[in-house]
C-alpha cells in the first residue's frame, strides 16, 4: 500500500516550503548590504526585489496552513525534496536580472548547481560580474553545502524538539549529538570555524600577489566556502588556475580534504578521539582508493607527452584528483587542457573519483566512502560465508564512530543507492551520446552532474540545449538528495494524483 | 583558413617592401642605361625580374623561398615600428622561418589543439582581474585576457613593465585597457608546470579602461520596495491570524 498526499499534508508542506521561502530573504540580504557596502546600485535594486519576492511568496505559503504541528516522515520528506527546486528558483531572480546568462534554464541550472554544492557554471563573462551576485553564488553554496534542512535546523525554524526524519531526508542520518537541532548547530559551528582560519590564510596569499585588499578578503573568502563545502563555484573564470600560486592551491587542498570528511568524525578528532578517525571504515577506504587510482592516475599522465614532468604532474595532476574525489570541482589546469593534454585514461579516472565522491555525513557528493567500504566488507562477508561450515555464524565487523555489525539492511541500503547512482550515471551519458557529443565527455559530463563533482568538459556551456540542461539540473538534484528522497517524493505524488482512476474514468 | 589568410597577407607586406628597391633599382638603371646606352636591355631585364618576383610570390609553393630576405627587411620594420621594446629594433628571437605569427583570437587559443602550440601568436583582449605576481622577484607578472564577445581567457605571463601599461583592469564598473600581445603559446608550459599560457614578447595598449560606476537611480528601487512591504504586511497579517487562533 502506497502512502498518499492528503490536502492537510499539501497545507502542511506548503506552510514549511513558505518558512524556507522566508528564510532565504534572510540570506538575501547578505549580497544586498555588499551592493550597499559597494556602491553596486543595479545589483542592489535586484537584491532587494528578490528580497521582496521571496517575502511575498513565502509568507503567501505559511497561509496554506496557519497552525501547521509537527512535520511527519512523509511531510519532512517532501519539504526537503520541494525544498532545493523553490529555493533555486528564488535565488535565480537576481542573477537572472544581473544579465549574464543566455537564458532563464542557464541562471536556473546555475543556481541548482550552486545550491546541490555541484560547482559547474555556465555564467558569461563571470570576470565583469559584481562582488553582490558573487557574494549571493557562494551563499547559495553555503546553504546547500551544509543542507538546506541542516541550516534551517540550526537556526530554529522547525522549532526546538524535531523529528530526526527531517534531518535524515536530506541525505544524512549520523548524529554528533543525539538532538538534531544541536548537531546541526555544531555542524554549523566547525564549518564556519575552518571557512574562518582559511578566510584569514587565503586573505594574506592573495595579498602577496598583488591583489587589492577588498578583493583579496572578498575572494578568500569565497574560495574558502567554495573549497571547504567542495562546491566549486571560483569568482573568477579561470578558478584557481588565475591565481598562479602554488601556496594558495596547497591551502585549498587541505581545506577540500577537511571538506570531504564526514562532521562525524571531525567531531571525535575535536573531542580528542584521535585513534578512532584512523580506525574508522571511511578514513581506510578513502586512504586505500586514493592510494589505487592516483598511481593508476599517474602512470596514465606518464604516457602523456605534455604532463609527464614531475612538477606538472604534482601540482597539476595531485590538485585535480583532490578536487575530483572531493567532489568540489576546482581546476588549475584549463577546460581544453582537460579534454586535449590529458591522456583518456586520465580523463576517466577524474570521473572515477568523482562518482565515487567523499565521505558520507561531509558536505561532498557522489556515491561515499562508507557505502563503497560496506559494499566491500559484504563481499569479504559472502567469501567468508562461502569458505565457512554450514554451522557457522559469520559476523563481519567495521568501525564507524564505534565498532559496528554488517547487517543485511545496511548492506541493501548502501547497494541501493550504489546501484541508483551508477544507473544515473550511465542513462545520462546516454542522454549526452543522444545530443551529439562524444561518449568520454558524456560520460564525464554526467557523472560530473550526478555526483556533484563539478569539474565540465565541453557539454555544459551557456545556450546549450534545453533537454540536456534539464535533465542535468535533474541529475544534480538527485544526486545531492541521493535519490531516495528523491524518487520517494515522486512516487508519492504520482500515487496521490492516482493516474488509474483517470485513465478509468476516460 | 587563418594561416592562409596570414600567408597572404605576408605575402603583400613582401611584395610592398621587396618592391621598393626594386623599382628604384630600375630607376637607376634607367638613368645608367641613358648613359651607357643599353638602358632598354637593362630595364627589360629588370621588368622581367619584377613581373617574375610577383608571380612567384603570389604562388603559394614559391612564396617562403622569396622572404628570406625580405621577412628580415620586415621584422626590423614591424619591430621598429613598435614602441618601448627596447633599443634594439630586431627581435634576435625571431626565427628566420621556422616560426610564424598567427592573428588569432582568444577563444581559439581556449580550444587549441598542439597545433597551435609553441607558436607564435597574436591576440587583442580585455585586461581583467589583477596582475598577479609571478615569482619572488617581482619581474614577471600574470595578466589574464578577456575576449570580447564570450567568456574565453588566457594567462599572459608579461614582464612588470609590459604589465605597467595597463591603465585599468576589468572588473564589475571597470573596462580593463584592451591589449595586444604577441608571443609564444604553450598549450603546456614546460615553464610553468604545465600551465596552458602565452609568453608575451610585444604588448601594444590598443585602447585604454575606463571606470564606469552605477549610478544610483532611485526609480530601479520601486519595485523591490514595493514587494517588500506586501511581503511584511502579509507577514504581519499571518502572525495576527496566528495569534488570534491561539
Amino acid at each position: 500500500m502506497w502512502q498518499r498526499f492528503t490536502l492537510y499534508d499539501v497545507r502542511v508542506i506548503g506552510h514549511y516550503l513558505g518558512v524556507l521561502v522566508l528564510f532565504s530573504s534572510l540570506a538575501l540580504l547578505v549580497p544586498f548590504i555588499t551592493a550597499i557596502a559597494c556602491q553596486e546600485w543595479r545589483p542592489a535594486a535586484h537584491y532587494l526585489l528578490a528580497i521582496g519576492v521571496s517575502l511575498t511568496v513565502g509568507a503567501a505559503l505559511r497561509f496554506l496552513r496557519i497552525e501547521p504541528g509537527r512535520l511527519d516522515r512523509q511531510q519532512a520528506l517532501a519539504v526537503t525534496g520541494f525544498a532545493w527546486i523553490v529555493l533555486s528558483f528564488i535565488a535565480t531572480i537576481p542573477l537572472y536580472l544581473s544579465g549574464h546568462y543566455v537564458t532563464y534554464l542557464d541562471t536556473l541550472f546555475d543556481c541548482v548547481s550552486g545550491m546541490t554544492t555541484t560547482g559547474a557554471s555556465i555564467i558569461v563573462d563571470l570576470d565583469h560580474l559584481s562582488n553582490a551576485d558573487n557574494m549571493w553564488r557562494f551563499m547559495m553554496h553555503l546553504m546547500g553545502g551544509f543542507g538546506l534542512i541542516v541550516v534551517a535546523l540550526s537556526f530554529g525554524l522547525f522549532g526546538k524538539r524535531v523529528d530526526a526524519s527531517l534531518y535524515m531526508s536530506e541525505g544524512r542520518s549520523e548524529h554528533v549529538v543525539p538532538n538534531v537541532v544541536q548537531t546541526t548547530q555544531f555542524i554549523a559551528k566547525i564549518g564556519m570555524g575552518i571557512i574562518l582560519v582559511a578566510t584569514v590564510i587565503l586573505t594574506g596569499l592573495c595579498l602577496f600577489i598583488g591583489m587589492e585588499p577588498l578583493r583579496a578578503f572578498l575572494q578568500a573568502l569565497w574560495l574558502s566556502i567554495s573549497g571547504f563545502i567542495t562546491g566549486g563555484f571560483a569568482p573568477m573564470s579561470q578558478s584557481v588556475m588565475y591565481y598562479h600560486s602554488f601556496p594558495i592551491e596547497v591551502v585549498l587542498m587541505l581545506v577540500m580534504l577537511v571538506g570531504s570528511i564526514s562532521f562525524v568524525l571531525h567531531a571525535e578528532v575535536w573531542k580528542g578521539r584521535v585513534a578512532v578517525f584512523f580506525r574508522d571504515l571511511e578514513i581506510r577506504t578513502m586512504v586505500l582508493w586514493l592510494a589505487v587510482v592516483t598511481c593508476v592516475f599517474a602512470a596514465s599522465l606518464s604516457a602523456s607527452a605534455d604532463f609527464s614532468n614531475l612538477p606538472a604532474m604534482l601540482r597539476r595532476g595531485l590538485f585535480m584528483v583532490i578536487s575530483a574525489f572531493s567532489t568540489t570541482g576546482f581546476q588549475n589546469i584549463t577546460t581544453n587542457q582537460l579534454e586535449t593534454s590529458l591522456t583518456s585514461g586520465a580523463f576517466l579516472v577524474l570521473a572515477m573519483l568523482m562518482a565515487v565522491g567523499g565521505s558520507g555525513g561531509s558536505t561532498s557528493g557522489g556515491i561515499k566512502f562508507s557505502r563503497m567500504g560496506i559494499i566491500a566488507k559484504s563481499m569479504v562477508s559472502t567469501i567468508k560465508e562461502a569458505l565457512a561450515p554450514d554451522s557457522a555464524r559469520v559476523v563481519v565487523a567495521y568501525n564507524h564512530v564505534g565498532r559496528r555489525v554488517l547487517t543485511p539492511d545496511i548492506v541493501k541500503e548502501a547497494m541501493t543507492v550504489f546501484i541508483l547512482y551508477v544507473v544515473t550515471y550511465a542513462v545520462g551519458a546516454l542522454v549526452g551520446i543522444a545530443h551529439g557529443f562524444e561518449a568520454a565527455p558524456a560520460i564525464f559530463e554526467s557523472v560530473s552532474m550526478a555526483s556533484n563533482g563539478g569539474i565540465v568538459s565541453s557539454l555544459a556551456a551557456p545556450g546549450m540545449a534545453p533537454t540536456l540542461e534539464v535533465f542535468y539540473i535533474v541529475q544534480m538534484w538527485a544526486g545531492r538528495l541521493e535519490f531516495v528522497t528523491l524518487i520517494a517524493l515522486l512516487v508519492e505524488i504520482v500515487v496521490s494524483l492516482n493516474p488509474r482512476k483517470w485513465v478509468v474514468k476516460r | 583558413m587563418r594561416m592562409r589568410a596570414w600567408v597572404v597577407a605576408r605575402t603583400q607586406a613582401g611584395l610592398a617592401s621587396g618592391s621598393k628597391p626594386v623599382r628604384s633599382a630600375a630607376s637607376r638603371a634607367v638613368r645608367r642605361g641613358a648613359v651607357l646606352g643599353s638602358a632598354r636591355t637593362l630595364t627589360a631585364a629588370l621588368a622581367l625580374a619584377a613581373a617574375l618576383a610577383l608571380v612567384l610570390s603570389l604562388t603559394p609553393g614559391f612564396a617562403g623561398m622569396l622572404t628570406p630576405g625580405c621577412t628580415g627587411a620586415l621584422s626590423a620594420v614591424a619591430y621598429a615600428d613598435e614602441p618601448a621594446e627596447g633599443d634594439n629594433a630586431v627581435n634576435t628571437q625571431q626565427l628566420p622561418d621556422s616560426s610564424f605569427i598567427y592573428d588569432t583570437s582568444i577563444g581559439d587559443l581556449a580550444q587549441a589543439d598542439s597545433y597551435f602550440d609553441n607558436q607564435t601568436v597574436q591576440v587583442v583582449g580585455e585586461a581583467v582581474g589583477d596582475a598577479i605576481r609571478s615569482g619572488l622577484d617581482g619581474r614577471h607578472r600574470w595578466i589574464t585576457l578577456s575576449a570580447e564577445g564570450d567568456s574565453s581567457t588566457i594567462s599572459v605571463h608579461m614582464t612588470s613593465e609590459q604589465a605597467a601599461k595597463i591603465d585599468t583592469f576589468g572588473k564589475y564598473g571597470a573596462r580593463g585597457t584592451m591589449l595586444q600581445v604577441r608571443g609564444t603559446f604553450y598549450l603546456v608550459c614546460p615553464d610553468h608546470d604545465g600551465i596552458s599560457d602565452l609568453h608575451a614578447e610585444v604588448v601594444t595598449v590598443v585602447s585604454r579602461g575606463e571606470e564606469v560606476p552605477d549610478e544610483f537611480d532611485a526609480n530601479a528601487f520601486v519595485p523591490g520596495i514595493v514587494t517588500v512591504v506586501a511581503g511584511l504586511a502579509l507577514l504581519g497579517v499571518f502572525y495576527w491570524l496566528r495569534e488570534r487562533q491561539r
